[in-house]
């Protein structure tokens, strides 16, 4: 297998599915003459033209709602948002079109469309370029939520994510784009809904998604030496949300801890805790723990930085703790 | 030409025209292109305060051979814009023409002139109906009723084939009707009914028939216009010929979203027909107060596209300026911007008794309204009689009656229908 980048692994899908599907196409700031903010859809204007790789102006409302519409068109529409903070100014498409669209028809419409946007922190972009926002998302029935972690996932993710018929917020980590992995060389998709267990483990299950996971995973190797057993979990989608393969590893190893970037405070991995201690109480052996972003906006500074988020170290802290 | 009485009002005390003339009770003078050749000495009262005046005016009437200068006396209503109410905005301008109108009433059939009749009787009948079902506890939620803008839905979408999209607000019956809906389904739906035109789910702000190309009523304001400039891209994508006509009321131009689409519109060259329904209030906000610009049609130009404004209360108007646009579109010359100045009858919504209005500036509106000036219209140039209009109206009333007794005997959603459509793929 080839070891590619997540950003290459991405283009490679974009370019896959404009091939093969007509009604296919990209819209979204600078995704077209400049290459993407983070080269993502680098050189797919040159092969397929201004029609199905199109630049738009700043006007992120009006993108996603002319995604929406164009999906309703018959199209397959992938919008790209430069970012999720800017995302936040299609909130309203988003909520309120785009995840009723289907249902408040009684099922007789539906939206066809594929917002892709990086997240985030870890860059030193202070508090409005680093946020992690998929619990907005989640919270919201309607809209599928897909984090991919790895190179592989991310192509084969986004590929299903572009074959279906729902809406997808699709994020990516901005550190995750120069990760390199293993990518299939031939065709391939990564089903939605499917949680991958990266690492197995009998003492102790960590659940998470996006670049958390590799956190985890530096977390697992460490806890390896001291003798604990860490089974490392990527859910890659938070909707669909994989909640039996969570549950059987709980069952096993009676205790779990949560690591998502997002803020602990309503975080994605609230949600994810509340369902372990619905169905699994009777198997655990501790309290479930989260590892979040602090609850403060994100600081400039890089110590500041580095204490607010998520890392190997805090997730080890707790383990410990718990075990 | 013997005694011609006409009533001026005036859109504010600062134009220095006076905007719309109306005639009342005199069909010697039909109201056509008319232009004031002097400008009305109405300041003086309006400081006054003074609410009725008479004067005497100079009027041209340049399509008459016979009368190129009239002096007549007319009864001026002027209100002042410090009166509570503003009752003065009761007739905004009309400063195009109306030979487009004129044109449309001479090549249309006597079929296509009764079509539009029955179109508009319908929607009225069905709006009538439904104030009732929601007095009687039938239809609850919030409904908001179409009935004195039945012109600007059926003359707009007259205009249109029928593989051209339709995208509307929460304000949508009318649009629905008029695109060819079943008046069962959409009662259906009213009732929240199993057999509604979106299964019970939606209700009177979310209708939908992807067949009808009725892509569907959206209750955020402003929510509706980037969907259609999506609709167009599709098409442009696609290289079909159809276009988007796209509703939305006066309370979505201040929206980020309204300008945000006339720019991308433009800027793509979309087939798109923005249809601004200007009925002065968003809910009870009077357009002056929310809006700077409250000659709505001009924001067109700094978005370089075609702006007129008509009257919404002609459906021969709305119909003539739709199929310009609409051609426009068509041939690749992009999207338009339409107002159509109108008045919606009742208040926003059901609960809302309209205190912020007079009931003199309503019953004003009441006497343009759009299905009787139709009415007067066929009748004087003898397109059909009396008997036809009559029969009509009483056909009418049967298939409103009809979709009323569809509703009440449909089922409700099983229980189970609860959790289904939240997704495509479940």
């Amino acid at each position: 297998m080839a070891q590619i980048t997540y950003r290459e692994a991405l283009n490679q899908a974009l370019r896959e599915e404009l091939e093969r599907d007509e009604r296919v196409f990209i819209m979204g700031e600078e995704v077209g003459y400049f290459g993407g903010a983070f080269k993502v859809t680098d050189g797919l204007l040159a092969i397929f033209g201004e029609k199905r790789v199109r630049d738009t102006p700043i006007s992120e409302l009006t993108i996603v709602g002319a995604g929406i519409g164009a999906a309703m068109g018959g199209l397959k529409p992938i919008v790209e948002l430069m970012t999720i903070n800017f995302g936040l100014l299609a909130m309203d498409q988003i909520v309120n079109n785009a995840a009723k669209i289907h249902y408040m028809f009684g099922g007789r419409a539906k939206v066809p469309l594929v917002i892709r946007a990086p997240q985030g922190g870890g860059h030193q972009l202070g508090a409005q370029h680093s946020q992690s926002l998929e619990a907005y998302f989640l919270h919201c029935p309607g809209i599928r939520v897909v984090l991919p972690a790895t190179p592989a996932d991310a192509k084969g993710l986004l590929k299903s994510c572009i074959r279906q018929d729902d809406p997808v917020i699709f994020l990516e980590h901005e550190s995750l784009y120069g990760v390199k992995g293993e990518v299939p060389e031939e065709e391939y998709l990564v089903p939605l809904g499917r949680a991958n267990v990266l690492r197995n483990g009998k003492d102790l299950t960590l659940i998470s998604y996006s670049k958390c996971v590799y956190d985890s995973l530096a977390a697992a190797d460490a806890l390896e030496n001291q003798g604990i057993d860490a089974e490392v979990i990527d859910l890659r989608s938070l909707n669909p949300l994989d909640m039996n393969t969570v549950l059987d590893s709980v069952r096993k190893t009676g205790k779990a801890i949560v690591i998502y970037e997002g803020w602990y405070t309503g975080g994605a991995g609230a949600e994810i805790v509340a369902r372990i201690q619905e169905a699994a109480f009777d198997h655990l052996d501790a309290p479930v723990e989260r590892v979040a972003t602090l609850d403060t906006p994100m600081p400039y500074n890089a110590k500041l930085e580095r204490a607010a988020l998520p890392s190997p170290a805090k997730i080890i802290q707790v383990a410990e703790h718990m075990l | 030409m013997g005694s011609c009485t006409a009533q001026i009002v005036l859109k504010r005390a600062s134009s220095n025209r006076a905007l719309l003339l109306y005639f009342a009770g005199n069909d010697v003078l039909k109201p056509g292109p008319v232009e004031l050749a002097a400008q009305p000495r109405a300041s003086p009262c309006q400081a006054l305060g003074i609410r009725w005046a008479s004067c005497l005016y100079f009027l041209k009437f340049p399509q008459s051979p016979l009368l190129t200068y009239v002096s007549i006396l007319v009864n001026v209503v002027i209100e002042s814009l410090a009166l509570p109410g503003a009752g003065g905005f009761a007739f905004m301008a009309l400063e195009r023409d109306k030979h487009i109108a004129e044109r449309a009433l001479l090549t249309m059939d006597e079929a296509q002139l009764l079509a539009l009749y029955r179109s508009m009787s319908l929607i009225r009948r069905f709006e009538e109906k439904t104030a009732e079902m929601y007095a009687r506890g039938k239809i609850t939620g919030f409904c908001h009723l179409y009935a004195g803008e039945e012109a600007v839905a059926v003359g707009a979408i007259a205009a249109l084939y029928d593989k051209d999209y339709v995208v509307s607000t929460y304000r949508e019956h009318g649009h629905c009707l008029a695109k060819g809906a079943s008046p069962r389904v959409v009662m259906a739906e009213l009732f929240g009914k199993a057999t509604g035109i979106s299964r019970g789910h939606g209700g009177s702000m979310h209708l939908f028939d992807a067949n009808l190309r009725f892509m569907g009523g959206y209750a955020i304001v402003g929510g509706g216009l980037p969907l259609a400039a999506g609709l167009g891209l599709s098409i442009l994508y696609k290289e079909e010929p159809e276009v988007v006509c796209c509703f939305f009321g006066d309370g979505a131009l201040p929206q980020g979203a309204f300008h945000e689409t006339l720019n991308l519109a433009s800027l793509w060259k979309l087939p798109v027909v923005f249809i601004c329904e200007n009925n002065f209030y968003g809910m009870g906000t009077l357009v002056q107060n929310a809006i700077c610009q409250e000659e709505l049609y001009r924001f067109a130009e700094p978005y370089k596209m075609p702006g007129v404004r008509v009257d919404g209360m002609d459906v021969l108007d709305v119909y003539g300026a739709v199929t310009e646009a609409a051609a426009r579109a068509r041939e690749g010359d992009g999207p338009s911007l339409i107002e159509a100045v109108t008045y919606r009858f009742r208040g926003h919504s059901m609960s809302d008794p309209a205190e912020y209005r007079s009931r003199r500036e309503e019953r004003i509106w009441q006497e343009r309204d759009p299905i009787k000036a139709l009415r007067r219209k066929i009748l004087h140039d003898r397109r059909a009689t009396e008997n036809q209009l009559n029969e009509i109206e009483a056909e009418v009333a049967a298939v409103i009656d009809d979709a009323v007794k569809f509703a009440e005997e449909s089922p409700e959603p099983a229980l189970e229908e609860l959790g289904k459509h939240v997704y495509v793929e479940e």
